[in-house]
Formats: structure tokens, sequence, C-alpha cells
């Protein structure tokens, strides 16, 4: 049963504000290890992470490591510090990237639907923006209509079906037991006020740091840094055209701004969702990998290729003390010292 | 597919695993060095509902 946040007789009232899933990871990790749940779900992100880890080893094998540098940005660290759904949430969509991927490689493998629709039903059961994806799946079962691919049609829209009965079931559950099918009767205030869109889009493609937080000489150094890397970029991609896109990093950009749009729609029409840097961390995440695919080439093909590369590790490296709680580390080995 | 050969070690494999533990570093640090931040009211709204989850069913 889908319990709420606390408040008023919350005991009795049963709300459905989350959904089950990540709540339910919390409960399964801290009974199993017989830790508290608060460790529990530190411990959950973690092994969430690593799946991360494991299935961009799978698809890219010997580029993860540099595709794997995504997770050194300011979202993954604040995603993966909180108890938030977002890491396990991130796994998914990086794995139904990975799926309709391989959906292209291996168009006649008949399970091809069944771990679509198990994805989509993980995102769901996860956060309910998950829904979007379903979206998504409809999009490119007529993309496949349209291109005269009947098995990529059929794939998508068995996924699709399946995946929409049972989510359907799950609301239709949801609102019996606590009368609202999203628990829209308990949105926070602060999710109602004024959006300020252009700091939000700021703060999702800035990689080292958030943009709203004090404005020191390491934040003008580090926007200069990244706005060097992006100019660099597009001229990589003026330089090499299409052929520096490859397959993979299309998908990846073009499930990117999909969900920027679909979310930014959802904000205009909807209002009683949060708007942040945390909400739009999948669009971050599946951008900062589609970026680094098209630089993550092996054989550089170009001076210019080879100066990004570098100049991003040396970026990452940067993001990763920045992001370090430097003060306490500081304190810690100044007491191990004296 | 994986290829894991311990008698010829992947660089590759052992960069990956190296950036997982420094992301995993990072994040304890962060969580370790500012409890109140990471048990933040959003937090708190999962952590109660993955209690009440342990309530029901021993209920």
């Amino acid at each position: 049963m889908p319990f709420g946040p606390p408040g008023p007789n919350q005991h009795k009232v049963a709300s459905a504000n989350w959904p089950i899933g990540y709540s339910f990871l919390i409960h399964i990790t801290s009974r199993t290890t017989g830790l508290s749940s608060l460790w529990a779900s530190k411990l959950v992100n973690v092994i969430f992470l690593t799946l991360i880890f494991l299935l961009l080893y799978l698809w890219y094998n010997d580029n993860a490591w540099f595709v794997a540098l995504t997770f050194v940005s300011y979202s993954s660290f604040e995603i993966f510090s909180h108890t938030w759904s977002e890491g396990p949430f991130l796994f998914f969509v990086i794995l139904l990237a990975y799926l309709i991927y391989k959906q292209y490689d291996l168009p006649d493998s008949s399970r091809n639907w069944v771990y679509l629709c198990s994805c989509l039903l993980a995102l769901f059961l996860l956060r309910y923006a998950g829904l979007v994806f379903l979206l998504l799946i409809g999009g490119l079962a007529i993309y496949c209509f349209w291109k005269k691919d009947l098995k990529g049609v059929k794939q998508y829209l068995m996924a699709l079906s399946v995946a929409t009965i049972l989510i359907g079931t799950y609301l239709i559950y949801n609102y019996n037991v606590s009368g609202a099918i999203f628990g829209a009767h308990n949105v926070r205030m602060s999710a109602l006020g004024q959006v300020d869109f252009f700091m939000t889009y700021l703060n999702a493609i800035g990689f080292a740091r958030i943009y709203v937080e004090s404005k020191d000489i390491v934040y003008y150094g580090i926007t200069a840094f990244q706005f060097v890397l992006i100019v660099l970029f597009f001229v990589l991609l003026y330089h090499e055209g299409r052929r520096s896109l490859s397959h993979k990093s299309r998908l990846l950009l073009n499930m990117a701004f999909f969900y920027l749009l679909t979310i930014s729609t959802l904000k205009l029409l909807i209002h009683a969702i949060d708007f942040d840097y945390r909400m739009m961390a999948p669009f971050s995440i599946l951008l900062f990998l589609g970026v680094l695919t098209v630089i993550q080439k092996n054989e550089s093909t170009s001076r210019i290729n080879w100066v990004l590369k570098s100049g991003f590790i040396v970026f990452a490296v940067f993001s990763i003390i920045i992001n370090l709680p430097n003060r306490y580390i500081l304190s810690v080995l100044q007491n191990l010292i004296y | 597919m994986l290829k894991l050969d311990l008698y010829k070690p992947d660089i590759h494999l052992i960069k990956l695993v190296l950036l997982w533990f420094v992301v995993v570093a990072c994040v304890f640090l962060r969580v370790i060095s500012q409890p109140d931040r990471y048990t933040s009211p959003d937090s708190y709204a999962y952590l109660h509902k993955a209690e009440k989850i342990s309530d029901h069913q021993e209920g």
C-alpha cells in the first residue's frame, strides 16, 4: 500500500504522492542488511550507481570510463547523496536508452518488448515522471510505422499496451486507497510558485556546479572552462559534420531533449511539479552521456577531438575537487595531524 | 559482453572501477559531512514510507 509523508492522521491516511518503488527498495535493503532506513537508502543509491557503471561497461566497453565521467557532475553527486528516487530512476532511463538501441541492433529478438515493458514499469514505480517515457515508446512505434519497420511497431506497441494496462491498474488502486490518483491533494506550495525556466535550464546544463550558489572566483572560473569546452564541442560538430554523431549519441541526445520538452510542457500545464535541477537530472545525465559519446572515440579523428577529450578530463577532475566537502576533509586531516 | 580476465588486467576496466570508487567516496564524504542536508524533508518522506511498509508488514 502506498503511504505518504507525515501529516495529520498519518497512521490512517494512505497517500499516493510518491509511487511505491523507491520506498520498497529501501525497505527490502533495510530488512536484508539490518541497516537503518537512512543508510539503507544510501546503499540503494550506491547499488544503482554500480549498476549504471556496469551497464555503461556493457554498452561502451573500453570507452565506458570516459562516458562514466558524467557521474562526477554536481547533479549526480547531489542525487546519489540525497535520499532521492532519481538515482535508481537514472539507471532505468539509461537502461531504456540501451534497450531502444538494442532494438535497432537485434530487431528480431522476440523478448525485446518484455524488457521494454519491465523498464517502463520500473520507471513509473520509481517516479510518476516515468510516465513521459510511455509517450516516447508511442512515438517510436509511430516512427517505426512511418519507416515501415513492422517488427519495431509490434515490439513497441506490445510493450506500451502491457505497461499501460499495468500502470492504469496501479493508478486505479491508488485512487481507491487514497482518493487521489497522484496524491495531488498534497502538492507543496513551493512547487506552485513562479518558476525561472532560464535558471533551471542553466542549472541543468551546468556540469560542475549549480548556478544559484555563491558567485565566487571558482564559479566564474568553472563557468568559463565549461563555456570553452562547449565552444570546442560545436567547433568539432562543425568540422566533422554528421559523421561525428553516431547512432548512440543521437539516441541519447534525442531522449534528453524529449524529456526536456515533455517536462517543461507538463510544468506549464500542471504547475504541480517541482522544476529544478533534480527534476531535470534525466535531461542533464542523458545530455552529458550523449555529448561524451560524441567525443569518446578511441582513435581521435581530429586534433580538436583530442583537445576536447583531454580538456574534459581536466574539467572532470576540477568538478570532483570542488564538489568534495573540502572543509570537512581539512578538519579531519587537522584532527589526525594534531 | 563483459570481459573479465584476471591474468590480463584491462586498463579501461581498471579506470572505470577507480572512477566508481572516486564517485562513491565523494558521495560518502558528502553524506557524513552534512548529515542534516542529506536527510532533508523530501528524504524523510521516502524513509517514512519505507518504515510504514515495514510496520504494515509486521502488523
